[in-house]
């Protein structure tokens, strides 16, 4: 192996696989595929990134990219109709907001807020590190943050009542 | 950064919210892991696991723990077009080439009934003329084959009306080759072999 250690490939994939896999489902019907590749892509980098876990961001990205680029309007469709209903989150009984919930308003949201809320809630990127990911400026990338949180705040508040969460302490 | 401490406070505590969810893990086995093969030197695991499988080069992944592998079932699907592309741009390619080395290599049109009852292998040739003897013999150059022979052989007949049926029958269906031999052997000679005489040479060989 070249760069980068088997541990730190080990680690990477137990703490950020499934976040990673999240990302990636922003654009892709199997994005399981794209992060197993992106981690085979890492493996064969001669030398380890500087930053692993924002270059592994970057490579999914644009693996989910490309794959729904090449993938035809049919496809497409069918994909958004596949991920319909399929929870994006592990459902648990202690969670205020429930997993159905989220995946419902998360997809309602617009693609390019819902990428900055998935990179910076369950990835843990910075702002910064989001804004050289998605190529835009740091104040516009924590705009489609706020406005991505406010939206969903919003539905939460208006058109779901009864949920568990509770806004207003 | 100084605007995440604007965000406001009940933002804030949907944002904590939010983050307290995880993410699925069950698309992601954790009985499987994304490692290489023996053949890609990433060895994660003990090597008696990976010895456990019986082609390990074979696949990508393979369970750090029991040493099986598992094919990708998207491999075959991602090369699925790439593969019908290749194959149709090499077809395209060989008839293009083909045709770049032998220009004759053209359709061969078929006999075609005139006004007086003849008939031409010209499309369009109404007048019922018989074929050149250069024209003949250009036509016996290429291509070769069974199939070839034949279709030569009935614009050859062709220059004889008298007997055209009889050629047709006894030479293009049962014996082309004998056939075509005569006629190129006629064509050497510069000269047009009759029917008739394709149908001797043939009746002399069968018996």
């Amino acid at each position: 192996m070249g760069g980068i250690r088997a541990e730190t490939v080990t680690r990477l994939w137990d703490e950020h696989g499934p976040a990673l896999t999240l990302y990636a489902r922003q654009w892709c019907v199997a994005p399981e595929d794209v992060v197993q590749e992106a981690f085979l892509l890492l493996v064969r980098q001669p030398a380890a990134p500087e930053n692993p876990v924002g270059w592994m961001y970057r490579v999914v990205r644009n693996r989910a990219l490309k794959t729904l680029r090449s993938s035809g309007r049919k496809t497409r469709h069918e994909a958004v109709a596949a991920r319909r209903g399929k929870l994006w989150f592990k459902p648990a009984a202690g969670d205020r907001l429930d997993a159905a919930t989220a995946t419902e308003l998360l997809e309602g949201l617009p693609l390019h807020q819902r990428e900055v809320i998935v990179a910076r809630l369950w990835g843990g990127l910075t702002f910064e590190e989001i804004a050289e990911l998605s190529e835009l400026s740091v104040s516009a990338v924590f705009r489609n943050y706020h406005r991505g949180l406010a939206t969903l705040r919003e539905r939460l508040g208006v058109s779901c009542p009864k949920r568990k969460i509770s806004l207003k302490n | 950064m100084s605007e995440e401490k604007n965000l406001p406070e009940e933002l804030k505590q949907l944002e904590t919210e939010l983050a307290a969810l995880s993410p699925r893990r069950d698309g992601l086995d954790p009985h499987w892991r994304a490692f290489l093969g023996k053949a890609a030197e990433l060895n994660v695991g003990e090597p008696a696991d990976h010895a456990a499988c019986s082609a390990p080069d074979d696949h990508l992944f393979l369970c750090v723990y029991c040493g099986a592998s598992r094919p990708r079932a998207s491999r075959a699907r991602r090369w699925a077009w790439p593969g019908a592309f290749s194959a149709i741009t090499a077809t395209a390619a060989f008839l293009l080439v083909l045709l770049a080395v032998h220009p004759q290599f053209r359709p061969i049109p078929h006999a075609v009934p005139t006004a007086d009852g003849d008939r031409s292998p010209y499309p369009g040739d109404s007048s019922g003329r018989t074929p050149s003897s250069s024209e003949l013999q250009f036509t016996w150059m290429l291509p070769s084959g069974p199939r070839w022979r034949e279709e030569r052989l009935c614009r050859l007949a062709a220059a004889d009306p008298q007997s055209f049926d009889q050629a047709l029958l006894e030479y293009s269906y049962r014996q082309p080759t004998w056939g075509a031999t005569v006629a190129v052997n006629h064509a050497r000679k510069q000269s047009i072999p009759t029917a008739r005489e394709l149908m001797d040479e043939m009746l002399k060989r069968t018996n």
